[in-house]
């Protein structure tokens, strides 16, 4: 991944489809987080931006998934509407939402770092447990961050960012990170498929 | 040879900017091309300016302090001339936690009560302290806005990628960053369109995409998701073999279809900034004996 320069001029073509990968990632990702799945158990609409963080470290890995998430973050303040909502810009990353977003960059590298745990094989029960858990750990950063933030900025009490900047996403991101366990090995599954 | 290939790159990303004008839900909250003083500052400058700006709300207190800020970006606002309605769209998604905050912060501090609601005991010192975080949080979000508003993506992300730079030397791929930035403006209309048609393609064939129960969640996305990802690697090969094939030769001297310049007008509009930020600092910090 280092730019130095021994390396000679032209990339492989391994390291252009990797940095491609990234790129389309970030369009993904952008794809869905505009995407808004209403709930029957929660006020808040699922928007479909974590999910996309998870995907992001679980098929990419941890670093690209850094990359990935670093990139989609300077786009966003760049202004192009990738967040979720459709909104942009610099006040979006430091304004009252802005800890969730910095937040991904430490969740999709935890995604990413189980996902190599586990391997390429995803037969069997602890597969699933492992992942499960980097997910789950992964959630737990993109609140700590969000929460923290929130009452940095707005500067709230700890029960006053957890009722304003938590449970209501908490139903949601149950459902993503079960999403995210089954779809990252389809989406793997799908691939292997194509290539052969 | 070389610079044809990075000509031909910047001109594709330059495509990618009237695809995402074309569509329909991309349009809100954008750039607004226009011909103001604003609009002509170099990026590099504007992006700087507007980062220590945001830095600088958060050094500032007290409303002295907050006024200088405030004032200098509604100067702003006015010489680039754009519409107020238009800055409000960016302003609007925030306004519930704006007003939950400015709620709590009333109730935060002990003192002279001014409105007993119930349980909800509003202080006047909790009201102005609320009043400086709330207008702290809009100026932000306001000086984000005006930026991304005067400048087009792709001015935005190549002086990012400039600021950048220098970070190659601390281990940060700056080149990989400034290549997967363009390369992801060029990409992300290219997928919305292709996210939107998934979406009516597969309601078409009759799958709701609505989530009824937490376990069988993962089930209700897959034809929406397994598609996008299969597409979007698909893309990304083709692209990378497009690129190997007119002799992509990497980030390290590549050239620009639009080169930065700094002009003297430039340098005026930073010297403005670093004194009215000077200012902001002297009286927000009660620098000054009075």
């Amino acid at each position: 991944m280092q730019a130095s320069s021994e390396q000679p001029l032209t990339p492989s073509r391994e390291r252009l489809v990797a940095l491609a990968s990234c790129a389309v990632m970030v369009a993904v990702l952008a794809a869905l987080s505009l995407v808004a799945i209403p709930l029957p158990i929660s006020p808040v609409p699922m928007t479909l931006q974590t999910l996309g963080v998870f995907l992001a470290g679980g098929l990419l890995g941890p670093g690209l998934g850094v990359l990935t998430v670093a990139v989609y973050i300077l786009v966003g303040v760049a202004g192009v509407p990738v967040f979720a909502g459709g909104e942009a810009g610099l006040g979006v990353i430091l304004g009252p939402k802005g800890g969730y977003v910095v937040g991904f960059l430490l969740s999709v590298f935890l995604v990413g770092m189980a996902a190599r745990a586990v391997g390429p094989k995803w037969r069997g029960g602890r597969c699933v447990m492992a992942m499960l858990v980097g997910l789950v750990a992964a959630t737990a950063v993109v609140y700590v961050c969000g929460a923290g933030w929130l009452m940095l900025v707005a500067g709230m009490e700890v029960r006053q960012a957890i009722v304003v900047g938590v449970l209501p996403f908490a139903p949601g991101d149950v459902i993503k990170i079960a999403a995210a366990a089954a779809l990252i090995p389809s989406v793997q599954r799908a691939r292997a498929l194509r290539r052969s | 040879m070389s610079g044809g290939c990075a000509e031909s790159a910047d001109v594709a990303a330059g495509q990618g900017a009237d695809v995402r004008l074309r569509s329909g839900s991309l349009a809100v909250g954008q750039y607004l091309p226009g011909s103001s003083v604003l609009h002509r500052i170099d990026p590099r400058v504007k992006l700087g300016i507007s980062v220590v700006y945001a830095c600088l709300l958060f050094v500032v207190i007290g409303w002295w302090g907050m006024a200088t800020m405030a004032l200098g970006l509604v100067a702003g606002v006015a010489i680039s001339r754009v519409p107020v309605m238009y800055l409000w769209r960016f302003l609007r998604p925030f306004v519930v936690i704006l007003v939950i905050t400015l709620f709590f912060q009333a109730m935060s501090l002990p003192g002279e009560v001014l409105l007993a609601l119930g349980p909800f005991r509003f202080t006047t010192a909790g009201l102005a302290q609320g009043g400086v975080v709330v207008t702290r949080l809009l100026l932000l979000l306001l000086s984000g806005a005006l930026l991304v508003v005067t400048t087009p993506p792709v001015a935005v992300t190549d002086a990012i990628a400039w600021y950048f730079r220098p970070l190659r030397r601390v281990g940060v791929p700056s080149g990989d960053v400034a290549l997967v930035m363009s390369l992801a403006l060029r990409f992300i209309p290219v997928l919305m369109t292709e996210s939107d048609q998934l979406v009516k393609a597969q309601r078409a064939r009759g799958i709701a995409l609505t989530i009824r129960s937490p376990l069988r969640s993962g089930r209700a996305l897959l034809p929406l998701v397994v598609p996008l990802f299969v597409l979007g690697f698909r893309r990304a090969e083709e692209l990378a073999d497009a690129m190997l094939s007119r002799c992509y030769r990497g980030t390290e001297g590549r050239t620009h279809y639009r080169e930065m310049r700094l002009a003297p007008v430039d340098a005026v509009w930073l010297l403005t900034a670093l004194v009215w930020f000077g200012c902001a600092l002297v009286l927000g910090r009660g620098w000054v004996g009075w």
